[in-house]
C-alpha cells in the first residue's frame, strides 16, 4: 500500500530532513558575523524618531 | 503615487464599491442583501464625496511627517469593536445560564448572535488593533512615511465596511455556517480585495525603508498578512445561488472540507491572534520598557518555527473522527512540537523585561504586556497538550475549549493590545501620556480578574462535562444522562457570565480613559525633544 | 526610482515569497493528499443526495447556527459510540457542502438523531424546548412554523450543489420546487416521482403537522429524521472501514 510507504519515508527521510533544516537555520541566524547587524536592529525601537527620513 | 493618480485610484475604487451597492439594490430580491447593498452606498458615496471634496483643495507639498491619521481610526474602530464584541459575547453567556433570555425571535436565538461576538472580537476588535499597530510599527522600524496616501483610508474603510456587512448579516440569517468564516461570498470578495491593498501598502513602505534589514516585528506582521490571506481565499472557495442570491454552497464536502475548515480556524489563531500580535510584543514591549529584545536572534527562530509549524496542527480539531488517522497524528505530533518556538517568545519577551521591572509595578501598560505574555505562554502550553489524542478526548466538544480560546483572547491577545494602545494614543495623539494611571489600573485589575473566573469556570465545567458523558455504573450503562450534564452546568455558565461582565466594565473604563487621553491637552512642543525615549516621541 | 531602491524593494518580495513557501509546506504534505487518497472517503452503501426538501432543511440548520452547539460527528470512543450510535463515516458526510460536524455539545451530537423521535416530538420541541426537555438551554425556533419555506430558491440551490459536484441531474434540477413541496404533503400526487429520483425509504410526510402550508418547520425536521439513517452502519464489516 502507498500510503504506508509513504509513511515510513516521512518517519525517516522526512524527519531527518527537518532536523537538518531547522540546524541550518539555527547556524544560518546565529552566524558569528551577523552579530551586529542584527544587535543594531534590536535597538531600533528605542531610538528617538519624530520624523521619517522620507 | 502622485497626489492626482491617488486621488483618482481612491476615487475608482470608491465608484466601484457604489456602483455594485446599486446593482444588488437594483436586482436582490432578499432583505439582507438589499440591507447590504444600501450599506455599500451609503459607505461608498461617503467616501466619493470626501475624495471629491479634498481634491478641490490646492496641493500641499508631501510632508515629512508619518501618516498617524489613519491610525487615530483604526484605535476608534478597536475600541468600538471591542465593546460590541464584549458586550454580545456577555449576552450570549447569560442566554446559556438563563435561556429564556434568547427570546426566541430570529435575530435573537444563540446560534444567529454568537457569530457577532466572534467576528466583532476577532475581526474587528483584534483585526483594527493588528492594523493600526502594523501601521504605527512599518513607518518607525523603517523610517519611512506610510506609503499609498489614500490607500491605508480604502483599507481602513474597506475592512470596517467587512466587518459591518458579516456582524449585520448573521442576525439576518446571512452565513456560511463554517466557524469564524461565516461571511458570505461577497463580504469575502471585498475583504480579499482590502487586503490587497493593506499588503500593497506594506510592502511599498518596507520599500522605502532606509536599512537593508527589516525589522522582526514587520516580519511577524508580514506573515500574519500574506499567510490570512492564503487562507481566507482557501477556505472560502464557494459557489453562490447566484448574484443576486446571498447563499451559497462551500466548494469542498464533509472530511476534506472538515479539514480545510480546520486548517483555517487553528491558522486564524496562529497568525491573525498570534504572529500579529508576537509584531505587537516585539515592538511595544522593547519600546515601552526600554530595553532592547532580550535576544534579537531567537525572535528570528521563533518566527521561522511559527512559521513552519502552524500551518500543520488544525487536523488536531478532528480527532478520533472520520479524519485518516495518519492526519490526526501528524497534527498531534506537530502540535506538541509547537511549544518549542512559543514558548521561546515568551521566554524572549520575559528576559526583555529584566532592568525593567520597576517599571511592571509602576506602569499598568507594561504590566499588560507582561501578563498578556504570561497568558501565551499559558494557552500554546495548553493547546499543545489538549493536542494530544488521550487528552483530546477528554477537552473536545466541552467547555474546555471555550476557556483555552478565551484564556488566548481574554488573556493574551486583548491584554497586548490594550497594553500597547496605552502606549501608542498618547504617542500619535502628541499627549503627555494616559488620562488615569488609575484608572488604568482598575482596566487592569478588573480584566484579570474576569479572564480568571472565566477560565476557571469553563475548565471546571468543561472538565465536569467530560466526565459525566464518561461515567459508567457498575453494568455498562451511563450514570449520567446528557441532561444531567447540561444540568450541572449552570452554576459555571453564571460564574463565567460575571467574569465576562468584570471584563467588559474593564474595556468600558479603558476606553473612557483613552477618549479623555485624546480630548487632553496636546504635549507642548518644546518639550517632545528633551523626553526620554521610553516617554514617547 | 534608484536601483538600491529596487534592490531592497525585491528583498522583501522574496521575504514575502520565502513565508508563503514556508507556510504552505502543512497544506501541500497534509491536506493536499486528502483529496487524492482513494480510501479517505470509503465506498459505502446507501448513500444518496438529499432531497430538496431536505437539502432546505439543512440550509435552515445552517442559517440559524445549530453548528454552535450541536456536533454531528460520533467519534470512535466507547462513550460516544455507546451514547450516540455507531461511530461516523467519512461517507457519510460526503454531500455536506459545508461539513456540519460542529465543535462543541452544549447539546448532543445529532449525527444519527434521524427516526430517533417522532415528528411531533420534534417539532413541540423546537417550538418550546423546555417544556419538552426540562433543564433545556436551547432557544425556542416556533418561528420556523409560522414561516413559508422558500421553496423557488431550491432550483437555484440544486444548481449550486451540482457545480459543487453533488450528482443531481437535469432531472433534480428540473422538478426541484415541485419535489420540495411534494415531500411534506402526503396528498400530493408526485409519491412515485420522488422516489423514483432519490430512491426508496424517503420520509414523505407532512412533517409539521400542519397541512395548510409547507414551512420551515417541515424542513427542519424532514432533514433532521434522514440524519445517519442513509447507510446501514451495524451491517458494515468493521475490517472494512480501518483506515
Amino acid at each position: 500500500m502507498i500510503h504506508d510507504e509513504v509513511l515510513v519515508f516521512s518517519k525517516t527521510w522526512g524527519a531527518l530532513y527537518l532536523f537538518v533544516v531547522f540546524f541550518a537555520a539555527v547556524i544560518w541566524i546565529y552566524w558569528p558575523s551577523k552579530r551586529k547587524g542584527y544587535d543594531d536592529a534590536a535597538k531600533w525601537p528605542l531610538r528617538e524618531d519624530d520624523k521619517p527620513c522620507k | 503615487m502622485t497626489k492626482i493618480t491617488e486621488n483618482i485610484t481612491a476615487l475608482i475604487c470608491s465608484l466601484l464599491v457604489l456602483i455594485t451597492g446599486a446593482i444588488v439594490v437594483l436586482y436582490t430580491s432578499e432583505t439582507g442583501f438589499l440591507l447590504h447593498g444600501w450599506l455599500m452606498i451609503f459607505f461608498s458615496a461617503w467616501a466619493v464625496l470626501t475624495v471629491v471634496r479634498r481634491m478641490n483643495r490646492p496641493l500641499e507639498p508631501k510632508s515629512l511627517e508619518y501618516n498617524d491619521e489613519v491610525i487615530k481610526w483604526g484605535v476608534l474602530g478597536c475600541l468600538f469593536w471591542g465593546i460590541i464584541g464584549f458586550t454580545v459575547g456577555d449576552v450570549l453567556a447569560w442566554q446559556l445560564a438563563y435561556p429564556d433570555l434568547n427570546g426566541d425571535l430570529p435575530w435573537t436565538n444563540f446560534g444567529r448572535i454568537r457569530p457577532i461576538h466572534t467576528t466583532a472580537v476577532i475581526f474587528g476588535f483584534a483585526g483594527n488593533a493588528l492594523m493600526s499597530t502594523s501601521f504605527y510599527v512599518v513607518q518607525r522600524t523603517s523610517r519611512a512615511r506610510l506609503a499609498g496616501g489614500y490607500l491605508g483610508w480604502l483599507v481602513f474603510g474597506g475592512y470596517n465596511l467587512f466587518v459591518l456587512l458579516a456582524v449585520t448579516g448573521y442576525p439576518l440569517g446571512i452565513t456560511q455556517g463554517r466557524e469564524y468564516a461565516e461571511p458570505e461570498w461577497y463580504a469575502d470578495i471585498l475583504l480579499l480585495i482590502v487586503w490587497l491593498g493593506y499588503f500593497w501598502i506594506y510592502m511599498r513602505t518596507l520599500a522605502r525603508r532606509t536599512e537593508p534589514h527589516i525589522y522582526v516585528a514587520n516580519w511577524y506582521y508580514l506573515a500574519f498578512i500574506v499567510v490570512i490571506a492564503m487562507l481566507h481565499i482557501v477556505n472560502n472557495l464557494v459557489v453562490p445561488f447566484g448574484l443576486e442570491y446571498t447563499k451559497s454552497y462551500s466548494l469542498f464536502s464533509g472530511v476534506q472540507d472538515a479539514m480545510t475548515q480546520w486548517w483555517y480556524g487553528h491558522n486564524a489563531a496562529g497568525f491573525f491572534l498570534t504572529a500579529g500580535f508576537l509584531g505587537m510584543v516585539y515592538y511595544f514591549l522593547p519600546k515601552a520598557a526600554n530595553r532592547p529584545i532580550y535576544s534579537y536572534r531567537m525572535s528570528i527562530v521563533g518566527f521561522w518555527g511559527i512559521t513552519f509549524l502552524y500551518l500543520w496542527v488544525g487536523s488536531h480539531h478532528l480527532h478520533y473522527t472520520a479524519l485518516p488517522d495518519w492526519v490526526q497524528i501528524l497534527g498531534m505530533t506537530m502540535s506538541v512540537i509547537l511549544i518549542v518556538p512559543s514558548w521561546a517568545s515568551v521566554f524572549n519577551a520575559i528576559l526583555t523585561l529584566n532592568g525593567a521591572w520597576d517599571k511592571v509595578r509602576t506602569d499598568p501598560a507594561i504590566r499588560f504586556m507582561m501578563v498578556a505574555v504570561l497568558f501565551y505562554g499559558l494557552t500554546t502550553f495548553e493547546g499543545s497538550f489538549m493536542a494530544i489524542k488521550p487528552v483530546n478526548s477528554l477537552s473536545h466538544y466541552t467547555d474546555w475549549t471555550i476557556g483555552h480560546v478565551h484564556a488566548g483572547a481574554l488573556g493574551w491577545v486583548a491584554f497586548i493590545t490594550f497594553g500597547s494602545m496605552y502606549k501608542m494614543v498618547p504617542w500619535i495623539w502628541k499627549r503627555d501620556g494616559v488620562y488615569s494611571i488609575r484608572l488604568e489600573a482598575w482596566h487592569f485589575w478588573l480584566a484579570l480578574t474576569g479572564t480568571f473566573i472565566y477560565v476557571g469556570a469553563m475548565w471546571n465545567s468543561g472538565i465536569t462535562q467530560s466526565l459525566m458523558w464518561q461515567t459508567y455504573d457498575g453494568e455498562g450503562n451511563f450514570l449520567y444522562s446528557f441532561m444531567d450534564s447540561v444540568d450541572a452546568m449552570h452554576g459555571y455558565y453564571i460564574a463565567r457570565a460575571i467574569g465576562g461582565l468584570l471584563y467588559l466594565i474593564g474595556a468600558l473604563i479603558g476606553a473612557y480613559n483613552i477618549y479623555m487621553t485624546v480630548q487632553g491637552p496636546r504635549k507642548a512642543p518644546q518639550q517632545s525633544n528633551n523626553l526620554p525615549v521610553a516617554a514617547g516621541e | 526610482m534608484s536601483t538600491a531602491h529596487q534592490k531592497l524593494e525585491r528583498h522583501s518580495l522574496k521575504f514575502t515569497i520565502m513565508i508563503l513557501l514556508v507556510a504552505s509546506l502543512g497544506g501541500l504534505f497534509e491536506i493536499a493528499p486528502l483529496f487524492t487518497i482513494d480510501n479517505t472517503v470509503e465506498k459505502v452503501e446507501g448513500m444518496r443526495v438529499y432531497t430538496p426538501l431536505e437539502l432546505a432543511g439543512r440550509d435552515i440548520y445552517v442559517r440559524e447556527g445549530c453548528y454552535a452547539c450541536h456536533s454531528q460527528m460520533i467519534r470512535t470512543l466507547k462513550s460516544d459510540v455507546d451514547r450516540y450510535g455507531s461511530f461516523s463515516l467519512a461517507a457519510e458526510s460526503m454531500y455536506d457542502h459545508p461539513f456540519q460536524w460542529g465543535s462543541k455539545r452544549t447539546g448532543p451530537d445529532l449525527a444519527r438523531i434521524g427516526g430517533k423521535y417522532s415528528d411531533d416530538w420534534h417539532v413541540a420541541h423546537l417550538k418550546a424546548p423546555r417544556e419538552v426537555v426540562k433543564g433545556s438551554v436551547m432557544p425556542g425556533y416556533g418561528f420556523l412554523a409560522d414561516t413559508n419555506l422558500d421553496t423557488d430558491k431550491m432550483r437555484a440551490a440544486l444548481v449550486a450543489q451540482s457545480r459543487v459536484g453533488v450528482p443531481y441531474g437535469e432531472e433534480h434540477i428540473e422538478n426541484a420546487i415541485k419535489d420540495t413541496a411534494a415531500q411534506a404533503d402526503p396528498e400530493a400526487e408526485f409519491e412515485d416521482e420522488i422516489i423514483e429520483r432519490y430512491g426508496e425509504g424517503i420520509n414523505i410526510r407532512d412533517f409539521d403537522g400542519n397541512r395548510d402550508r409547507v414551512s420551515e418547520m417541515d424542513a427542519l425536521v424532514a432533514y433532521l429524521q434522514m440524519l445517519g439513517t442513509l447507510v446501514e452502519v451495524d451491517a458494515l464489516k468493521k475490517e472494512e472501514l480501518v483506515r
